[in-house]
């Protein structure tokens, strides 16, 4: 189908606005231009509205605990063992979530759902898109995408209280890093199969993911809150040479050079939830100037559920409130978790040749009262 | 040689008169008229109908046995693991449960019983006669022998309760491809001790196995299906009672489903949007459906309960009959031998006195291998 949106006001993010059309192919941003004439099979009436990329939520549960369902539909964590690096987060998510429909409503039409944070080894995480239809299949974007691991509070809670180990972060990083090595181990052990010419007969799904984190195949995407976490995170990577980015980062201004230093990505947040623990203590808005003074790579992330997709625009709006640069913390809805996940080619921002993933506001994402008119799935909507 | 006369037999929706012939248990001849030979002795049939015996695919009769207890006589679930590839349903069937016996005085003549799904990986199913003394030695052995698996939210609700894997969704498939993958190990090493769950469970990986998976909703069954092609296993659905809500992605699959139990109170979100309706979505997209009761979620002996229900969406009474007996026999490999009242197939049938869609008409006498096993005439 080729469609042309006409008369709108165009952020593409990564350049200057320009008022114009937009003409999509196939699902292919072919044109941008001031006043685009072509034979289309619809035409899209933007008048004067502000075209923006769909959001990208890089850290979500949505659909693994479909709200309203209540605990025994809780798909988050298998918190049975600490070591789960064989699940999927999308063998457990369900289409029919209404926040899915309610986060399109707010701008997110991508998200990044990872298994939760109970456990030091989560399991696999997936992209999915924003779809209508109610098959997984039609949302998935990136199957096995990243690795969930946890440090601190969550996994010591979970597994001391069941008198298990993890009871510690010491117990918590050895069990990550006896996770690894034993992927070393196994790397090996295929080698010495092939070198003599055996049928390896030690396949296990564990190793193959540990396999493809040293690799670097697979980045690792690490929950951490407190400083000491985010400096084991950071070793983690430097120990092994891995992928790595930190989840929340909510010391991120106490440890600010380690991390600009290390060059890992932070998604940042959720800031717009209650300190609930201690390791939230000195959780702040305030993260998000400081990762944009600091040019350290960053996204801003909803958690969801742990505050509602739908109004992660409105947590992007506290951090402006708090000094962030209003272009940059667009950026973090956008481009920024589009590169991080490795996703910036096809989505992120308004470009030829990108995919349409596309919003129509009118007004501010950041203002509580714009609202989505348009987007390239649902068209319009009242 | 028995010679049976006058008989209504319903084909292509229609009731004709026929004569049929019985020789060793099996249907010999069936035609308008059939000339009686010396030794034949003849039953006449006037005024009385007659079916293919009643099929379920689907059922927990003899191992989850009626009138016995909560605890005594249910042996469906050997929940202390989830995966128990070499538990078999056949030991634990009781052939005098009350279900079975019901079963048989109710029309239905050939019944297969699954272990429960309260495990991933349940075990072994059997399929035998309702008339079964021995089940081992009278089983109805099938092309390719039947592994019960489970999936989505149900082989987690026994977990949650003793506080071990799988908790959820994501750990079932884990827990499936887990074993799987040793299963492949397996068959690949060349020294090894025997492993009976492994043994099993290649069976699956060598096509020597069906997995009757027990599914609900359809983001399970797309992850299900995903597992079953990445292992090339061949597969059937039971249940699936969310599959109509996607009618083109089902017709996609190509495999035939078990669907059911359908009077039953849904209080699951899993069955949020089951109705008699659903049967008719699939059945209009071509899908080979089946009915099962899940006995003794519904008891065998109300197996006509579903019938009578399907009938109000005007699908031809011919096609819901086959739901209840060829579409069962197809699911089990079993459709040359059994499922309908022709030539060269097992002498199962049913003796009525009227419309077997008619819930007044009663099954007066129930026939396996030629021979009057019971009846409600009784």
């Amino acid at each position: 189908m080729k469609y042309l949106i006409k008369n709108v006001e165009i952020d593409p993010v990564v350049k200057e606005k320009i008022t114009g059309d937009v003409l999509i192919d196939n699902g292919i941003i072919k044109k941008i231009d001031d006043n685009i004439v072509e034979k289309v099979d619809e035409v899209i009436d933007g008048k004067k509205a502000l075209l923006l990329p769909g959001f990208i939520d890089a850290h979500s549960h949505i659909g693994l605990n479909p709200e309203g369902y209540g605990f025994e539909y809780d798909d988050t964590n298998e918190s049975s063992e600490p070591n789960t690096a064989d699940v999927r987060a999308v063998d457990g998510f369900t289409t029919s979530d209404k926040s899915i429909k309610e986060g399109a409503r707010g701008g997110v039409l991508i998200y990044c759902v990872l298994p939760g944070s109970s456990n030091p080894i989560g399991g696999l995480g997936f992209i999915a898109k924003y779809s209508k239809s109610n098959l997984v299949s039609d949302f998935i974007l990136r199957y096995d995408s990243c690795i969930k691991m946890a440090t601190g509070e969550n996994p010591k809670r979970c597994f001391s209280a069941k008198d298990k180990s993890p009871s510690t972060r010491m117990g918590i990083a050895s069990i990550i890093r006896n996770y690894l090595f034993d992927g070393k181990n196994y790397i090996e052990k295929k080698k010495k199969s092939q070198k003599e010419n055996k049928v390896f007969t030690e396949y296990d799904n564990k190793m193959e993911i540990a396999q493809k984190i040293l690799e670097r195949k697979l980045p690792v995407r690490i929950h951490c809150h407190r400083a000491e976490d985010i400096l084991f995170a950071i070793r983690l990577k430097e120990e092994f040479g891995i992928r790595v980015s930190i989840e929340h980062c909510t010391d991120l201004i106490k440890v600010q050079d380690e991390v600009k230093k290390s060059n890992v990505p932070v998604m940042l947040g959720p800031v717009m939830s209650s300190r609930s623990k201690v390791e939230l203590m000195d959780m702040t808005y305030l993260s998000y100037k400081t990762a944009i003074d600091r040019e350290i790579p960053f996204s801003c992330i909803s958690d969801h559920p742990v505050f509602p997709v739908e109004t992660l625009r409105l947590q992007a709006g506290m951090a402006i409130n708090y000094g962030a640069d209003e272009r940059e913390m667009l950026k973090s809805l956008t481009i920024y978790p589009a590169r991080i996940l490795g996703i910036s080619e096809e989505y992120g921002s308004i470009e030829i040749g990108k995919k349409d993933n596309l919003c129509l506001w009118n007004g501010s994402p950041f203002d509580s009262r714009s609202k989505v008119v348009w987007n390239n799935i649902d068209g319009f909507i009242n | 040689m028995k010679l049976y006369k006058n008989a209504y037999l319903f084909k292509n929706d229609q009731f004709v008169k026929r004569d049929f012939l019985i020789d060793e248990g099996k249907f010999l001849k069936i035609g308008e008229v059939i000339e009686k030979n010396d030794n034949d002795e003849v039953i006449d049939l006037s005024g009385k109908y007659v079916y293919p015996g009643l099929m379920d695919a689907h059922t927990h009769v003899g191992i989850f046995q009626e009138k016995a207890g909560n605890f005594a006589g249910d042996d469906v679930n050997e929940s202390t693991s989830s995966s128990t590839a070499d538990c078999r349903a056949m030991d634990a069937i009781n052939p005098f449960d009350p279900g079975v016996v019901e079963a048989k005085n109710n029309g239905v003549t050939t019944v297969c019983v699954l272990p429960g799904s309260g495990n991933v990986i349940g075990g072994e199913g059997v399929v035998f006669k309702t008339n079964v003394k021995n089940v081992y030695k009278e089983r109805v052995k099938t092309p390719k022998r039947i592994i019960k698996l489970a999936f989505g939210w149900s082989p987690t609700i026994i977990p949650r309760m003793q506080k071990r894997k799988p908790l959820t969704r994501l750990a079932v498939s884990a827990i499936l491809r887990e074993n799987l993958e040793k299963a492949k190990n397996y068959i690949h090493k060349e020294e090894k001790d025997y492993d009976l769950s492994l043994e099993n469970l290649s069976l699956l990986l060598k096509n020597e196995a069906i997995a009757r998976i027990h599914v609900a909703n359809l983001e399970d069954i797309e992850t299900i299906v995903r597992i079953m092609k990445e292992y090339k296993i061949d597969y059937v659905l039971d249940h699936a009672t969310a599959l109509h809500t996607n009618t083109e992605f089902a017709k996609s699959l190509n495999v035939p489903v078990i669907l059911g139990p359908l009077n039953v109170a849904g209080k699951a979100f899993q069955t949020w949007h089951l109705s008699f309706n659903s049967v008719k979505d699939l059945y209009d997209v071509g899908i080979d459906v089946s009915i099962m009761t899940d006995a003794p979620v519904i008891p065998l002996k109300l197996i006509r309960l579903q019938m009578f229900f399907i009938d109000r969406l005007k699908i031809k009474r011919s096609e819901i009959l086959k739901m209840f007996t060829l579409n069962p026999a197809k699911v089990l490999g079993l459709q040359d031998r059994l499922g309908s009242v022709d030539e060269g197939k097992d002498a199962d049938f049913i003796l009525m006195d009227g419309d077997i869609f008619d819930y007044r008409s009663k099954v007066l006498k129930t026939y396996i291998n030629g021979i009057h096993v019971g009846g409600e005439e009784i």
